[in-house]
């Protein structure tokens, strides 16, 4: 391309050469005006700092709930020369008229009233009028709720129309009672089509927007900083509820409690220009609570593992997350609370019904951490770890059992998943151990990057759990053991309920087995076989619910023996279709009796037959 | 005017044009830049105006054989006309004379069908000799199409080319059941028709034909009914020729000079063409002002023309032979296209076994336009593609300054038209 453009003159005329012609430079949506509402933060720029030069030699805030306002007048324009000065203001835009469309009559333009428009609606219409001449009534009443007779508007469209000439009517006083500016609707962009520098400071077009960011940390929804700024907040002490995180008074004793009131509450937090500069000052907040102080935890030191070690002690974990999943299952089931809560509940079955809930968030947070490790060890070329640990932490050396939640079996779950920096001891401590042996040894890890995450996922998912017990605790603490456990008995032999229960545990070895092929497979199943297995879990979790209410346990019957440390493709299927065919066996014995029965189980055994099917259908697939 | 291979300028009443043959690109120039041009090399002509890309829109890579959109039957090789400068030898393409089984009919549309894409549109030509020669075949042929079409995801339609003396009612309701483009071949007028095209018995083909006409108009038209006149060096103005058939009611008329003739005299010769493109001109030029007037006057060969430089056709081959479109003889062996009938040089397949990949492939390496002598540094090559095989393969290239005059005219046509009409092209 020749260096002047002025030379360039060619045309396209067909369509090869309509498509191929190549225009330099940016496409005509790329520029700064064609944005489409364009104010919000997070976007690029605000369009309303934009359009606050509209009108040449007044600059017009848009960032108003009554409306747009005169804010600057600049020197040696029309309105200046006109004698317009500072001490008129305030004064507020009324009417506009132009034209927004192109083609429209010149003689006909159309007459914009702002009356009732908070200033956003104000500058859609001022953003949409098209370069040419426009003209302006303004008056010291808010737009919003001016009251003006028709006559001024009619002298605006003469002005506009005929003289063309701008008017400011005073009072005796010199006081301005309305004032009427012609000119022609101003350029954004100067003769090299960029942004005027002379109309536009630094950082102008963007000052209302997230940056700084000190704005937008306080005004900004609580989803959207959620992870850096609580709204609520607990005194040091913990003894005073409710602080406003961002509350300005922070040296009065005791210090004011938030308000629900919106308007009260914004008068209680630093304002924009307090947050620039104080934000540092905003305390540390731990589990809910400010503190004065905060220290990290020191580093851990330990001796670093091998990779054969790091790759039992994951195999280990693996069997535990298994152990602990189906432990905080069966204590969820034992806890005396529907599937799904009535909102006419009493308070006491509402109060159990969130600590199973927990529970069973918690089980399905151990399930992704088998997920995890065995995504990790797959990672390292091994074969999954499925079974499911006899012995639950070596420093622990408690025997894998299945209890209801009792106050004392709950203890034990806060025990086990207390954060340690002990890290020889607990469950969460080997997860810190492996993490920093894979991380500070990537030549025995060249995998390092892919797995030290998911390391890391259970790390912080773990300290999570133990707060979560101890909301579990607090939930249960006025309720009479008693109460809130269900009595969970072995069914009589032979009875429809033994045959469920029979089902439900078929359905509890289907999700390992689903699973252990998903692990085996790894990307190669596309996550398709994890999806049947879910299905399976969803099948175990009402039948497993139905026993309950029915004061029957769910067994959790593991596959005896368990799974070889090697995995094969063909005893997998195997022992997937005699599963199946138990299933089957299961549903043909179960006598429907009631409703459950009747839709569930014909539901579920539709899923189940597709969930077969499907799995042998992926895993010759992948044989092909 | 200066010779280019890679851009040709040309001139209207609205200034100076500029026709890109990479892409077969139209631009305006200012006069600074037409003036430019005659003091540069065509490398920095392009580079200058910011038209030379990295990508070409045709480079030197053959076609490899993309599936099939077309087969024609050779349903007649056979006639019932004398046509004294008929390419086919009357039908018999230098053999003897002889029909198309419906088992190998039916085989060509099931090839068709098994060679081309799903939810293709296909074209099933009948061509002959004279097609209507066996119209039972056509008949059955055209409803098992048809039929078979409605089960697979594709769709059909058909075209017959004939001489138009043998149409009967039924026919005309099955080409205005089906999806049917028919195009008659007839030479103009009676006395101009009939100086050529002979029947058999001696009467008047033209007579014959316009019963033929009467019947279609009466019976059922075809979708689209065209006529195509065949033009000899002593054929004279075309103009009245194109006024007449357009009167007679044809969707189209299009003229088609003889080239390769079994008597030497009736075929062009390259000072022939002279007059020929100045005939053409002047039926192109008639065109144009009607349709600046907005009227319809439908002369194929320009408005196909104006049509491609619009959409910028570029293509380095002359047709789809042996690429898209093949032609079963009356055996079912597939032949390049149906001028090439019993040609063994473009013999490619057969309808039961399918067709050639391999002499596909090298018929389109061998006949890239960039790999030929002559064409690879003519401006045209793109929108004439090297000229039709079959032509060449007898005659050489003989009309090249007729091609280039014609398109010449048509660029400049086109120019202007899109500039005082540019509705013309939206319709399209």
């Amino acid at each position: 391309m020749s260096q002047n453009n002025k030379e360039i003159k060619i045309f396209p005329r067909n369509l090869t050469a309509k498509a191929d012609y190549v225009v330099k430079g940016n496409p005509v949506s790329t520029r700064l005006e064609s944005g489409v509402d364009n104010c919000y933060p997070g976007l690029e720029f605000d369009q309303r700092n934009l359009d606050k030069a509209f009108f040449p030699g007044l600059f017009f805030d848009f960032h108003r709930s009554d409306g747009a306002i005169l804010d600057q007048i600049v020197e040696g324009f029309p309105p200046a020369q006109l004698g317009l000065n500072y001490q008129d203001k305030p004064l507020y835009l009324w009417t506009v008229i132009g034209r927004n469309t192109p083609g429209q009559d010149v003689e006909d333009p159309i007459m914009f009233h702002l009356y009732g428009l908070n200033g956003l609606e104000v500058w859609r219409r001022i953003h949409n009028l098209l370069e040419c001449r426009i003209s302006v009534l303004v008056g010291p009443e808010p737009g919003f709720s001016a009251s003006y007779p028709m006559s001024i508007e009619q002298d605006l469209l003469n002005s506009h129309l005929e003289t063309r000439e701008s008017v400011i009517q005073r009072d005796e006083q010199g006081k301005i009672i309305y004032a009427i500016f012609v000119g022609v609707r101003a350029r954004y962009l100067d003769e090299n089509g960029v942004i005027d520098s002379e109309v536009y400071k630094p950082g102008e077009l963007t000052k209302t927007l997230c940056a700084p960011w000190q704005y937008d940390f306080r005004d900004c929804g609580c989803f959207y900083w959620a992870s850096n700024k609580p709204d609520l907040v607990t005194s040091n002490d913990g003894e005073h509820n409710h602080l406003n995180f961002m509350r300005k008074d922070r040296t009065s004793n005791p210090p004011p409690t938030d308000t629900p009131n919106y308007q009260d509450r914004r008068r209680q937090e630093l304002n924009y220009a307090e947050m620039m500069t104080g934000w540092n000052d905003l305390p540390i907040v731990v589990n809910d609570r400010e503190c004065e102080k905060y220290s990290p935890p020191n580093p851990v030191h330990s001796e670093l593992m091998t990779r054969q070690e790091v790759i039992e002690e994951l195999k280990y974990l693996a069997t535990v997350e298994h152990a602990l999943c189906v432990q905080y299952l069966y204590a969820h089931y034992s806890l005396n609370a529907p599937m799904e809560i009535d909102k006419d509940a009493s308070s006491k079955t509402k109060k159990i019904f969130a600590a199973a809930n927990q529970v069973l968030s918690i089980a399905i947070d151990e399930m992704r951490h088998l997920r995890w490790a065995n995504e990790a060890l797959h990672i390292l070329g091994e074969s999954p770890s499925i079974n499911r640990a006899e012995i639950i932490g070596k420093a622990f050396n408690k025997p894998f059992e299945l209890k209801s939640l009792t106050r004392e079996q709950l203890q034990w779950f806060i025990n086990v998943e207390k954060p340690s920096q002990d890290i020889e001891k607990t469950i969460d401590g080997m997860y810190v151990k492996l993490h920093s042996s894979i991380d500070k040894q990537p030549n025995l890890f060249p995998e390092k990057e892919r797995i030290v995450h998911l390391m890391k996922l259970i790390i912080d998912e773990g300290e999570d759990h133990y707060q979560r017990f101890l909301s579990i605790e607090k939930h249960l603490e006025d309720i009479e053991e008693s109460d809130y456990l269900r009595p969970l008995n072995h069914p009589v032999p032979g009875s429809n309920l033994e045959h469920i229960q029979k089902l439900t545990n078929n359905y509890y070895k289907t999700v390992f087995k689903t699973l252990e092929i998903a692990f085996s497979l790894g990307d190669k199943s596309g996550g398709r076989i994890l999806e049947q297995s879910r299905r399976e879990m969803h099948n175990l979790h009402e039948t497993a619910h139905y026993l309950a209410t029915n004061n029957i346990k769910t067994p959790f019957e593991f596959f005896s023996p368990p799974f070889p440390p090697t995995f094969s493709t063909v005893a997998s299927l195997n022992e997937l279709n005699s599963l199946s065919g138990e299933i089957n066996s299961n549903y043909s014995k179960i006598i429907s009796s009631d409703k459950f029965l009747k839709e569930k189980l014909v539901k579920q055994q539709e899923i189940n037959e597709k969930m077969f099917a499907s799995i042998t259908s992926i895993i010759r697939g992948n044989e092909k | 005017m200066l010779s280019f291979s890679e851009i040709h300028p040309f001139t209207t009443s609205l200034g100076s044009h500029l026709f890109v043959v990479d892409g077969s690109r139209v631009y305006d120039m200012d006069e600074e830049i037409a003036k430019s041009i005659e003091v540069q090399s065509e490398n920095s002509i392009l580079e200058n105006l910011g038209l030379s890309t990295d990508l070409k829109y045709i480079d030197k890579a053959p076609l490899s054989p993309p599936d099939l959109y077309s087969i024609s039957l050779n349903i007649a090789q056979a006639c019932n006309m004398s046509c004294s400068y008929c390419y086919a030898d009357t039908g018999k393409f230098k053999g003897r004379a002889r029909m198309m089984q419906e088992e190998v009919a039916f085989a060509t549309v099931d090839r068709l069908f098994e060679e081309s894409t799903e939810g293709a549109s296909l074209v099933l030509g009948y061509m002959g000799g004279e097609p209507l020669l066996d119209k039972d075949l056509i008949h059955k042929t055209t409803k098992y199409a048809a039929k078979k079409a409605e089960k697979t995801s594709k769709k059909i339609r058909f075209s017959l080319t004939t001489n138009g003396t043998l149409i009967e009612p039924q026919d005309a309701e099955l080409f205005s059941t089906y999806p049917f483009t028919v195009s008659i071949s007839v030479d103009g007028n009676q006395k101009q028709n009939d100086a050529h095209r002979k029947m058999n018995n001696n009467t008047s083909s033209y007579e014959s034909l316009s019963k033929g006409l009467d019947i279609l108009n009466r019976y059922g038209r075809p979708k689209h009914l065209s006529a195509r006149a065949t033009v000899s060096p002593k054929t004279g103005k075309l103009l009245p020729i194109l006024e007449h058939l357009i009167s007679v009611g044809f969707d189209d008329v299009g003229f088609s000079a003889i080239v390769t003739s079994p008597i030497p005299s009736l075929a062009f010769s390259e000072e022939d063409f002279n007059d020929f493109l100045q005939y053409m001109i002047e039926c192109g030029q008639k065109t144009y002002e009607q349709i600046l007037e907005g009227k319809k006057y439908p002369f194929s060969n320009f408005e196909t023309a104006l049509y491609q430089i619009h959409r910028g056709t570029h293509r380095p081959y002359p047709c789809g032979a042996g690429a898209g479109y093949l032609s079963a003889n009356a055996e079912g062996k597939l032949f390049a296209c149906h001028r090439l009938i019993d040609d063994q040089k473009y013999e490619m397949g057969n309808v039961k076994s399918g067709s050639s990949i391999s002499s596909r492939s090298s018929h389109l390496r061998e006949n890239h336009v960039d790999n030929i002598e002559g064409c690879k540094v003519c401006w045209a090559r793109y929108l004439c593609g090297g000229g039709c095989y079959h032509e060449v393969s007898n005659r050489g290239r003989v009309a090249c300054d007729y091609i280039r005059g014609w398109l010449n005219f048509c660029l400049q046509s086109y120019s202007k038209l899109s500039h005082f009409k540019p509705d013309y092209f939206l319709k399209k």
